[in-house]
């Protein structure tokens, strides 16, 4: 995935943190818990990107 | 905003929406797009090209889920007259309260621009005047006219960070009157190194200036 295509969904909402498994050169600020996602979707007016998975 | 949901103890609710929005689903990653309150806007599983991410991700910009309904887009109306008026009176509180109210609706609509436009014009009549008393005090201008025109910023912004800005800038000024008395000869005291000793006290942010000798 291409970092650059995913800017338009990045929030500023919450403190940065990075994804737990991977290191996506700060693309996207990434949460694990689904509540603090949409808390934050909601008070930037984004969507959220959801990576269902686990760490290869 | 990215959601990393673990697939061996996802949340109940992740996992209900990707068993029902991507059935039969085997490969991983699973992917989803979601609105913040939980509607399916895209997603696929597996690996994918940049071209078809990009291609999946310009397909959920243009979402008809992103945009406001008609019942939102006419209370976005009413803000935007309401900022419109209040713009003209120069009634900044008011514009940032309508700027408030439409941050509570959802979706995207051409309101919500103007509404935005009508909120950067009062942060900009905030930063303007801030700057300009900051100056005018700095330049040896009339303290008592700079703390009106704080109190009124203050009155407009209130907890804003204008509005904080502007009880810095009150402080400052009260400080800065207080030096000025020790330095004509008030109260007998020795003003060496007040300045000094304000300007460290208030380093971050616009106040520190004034406390410079002209």
């Amino acid at each position: 995935m291409r970092p650059s295509l995913i800017v338009p969904f990045v929030l500023a909402a919450f403190a940065p943190a990075g994804h737990p498994h991977f290191n996506d050169g700060g693309t996207l600020e990434w949460s694990t818990n689904l509540d603090a996602a949409r808390a934050a979707a909601k008070s930037s007016g984004r969507l959220i990107f959801v990576e269902y998975g686990r760490a290869a | 905003m990215g959601l990393a949901a673990d697939c061996d103890a996802p949340e109940r609710e992740v996992e209900k929406i990707m068993s029902s929005n991507l059935a039969g689903a085997t490969t991983l990653p699973f992917v989803a797009i979601l609105t913040h309150d939980l509607k399916w806007v895209g997603g696929w599983s597996g690996y994918k090209d940049a071209s078809f991410v990009e291609k999946a991700l310009d397909d959920a910009k243009a979402s008809p889920l992103l945009q406001a309904s008609e019942a939102v887009r006419k209370k976005m109306q009413g803000l935007v007259g309401a900022a419109k008026k209040a713009v003209e009176k120069g009634d900044w509180k008011s514009v940032l309260k309508a700027g408030k109210d439409a941050d509570a609706l959802d979706g995207r609509c051409a309101e919500r621009d103007e509404i935005g436009a009508a909120v950067k014009a009062a942060r900009d009549w905030g930063e303007r005047t801030l700057a300009s008393v900051a100056d005018a005090v700095k330049a040896g201008g009339d303290r008592v006219e700079a703390k009106k025109t704080l109190n009124e910023v203050l009155k407009q912004f209130g907890a804003e960070p204008e509005g904080e800005d502007a009880k810095q800038g009150l402080k400052a000024i009260d400080r800065l009157g207080n030096i000025v008395g020790v330095e004509e000869g008030k109260g007998g005291l020795n003003p060496a190194g007040l300045r000094e000793k304000a300007a460290k006290d208030y380093e971050k942010g616009r106040w520190k200036a004034i406390f410079e000798k002209r």
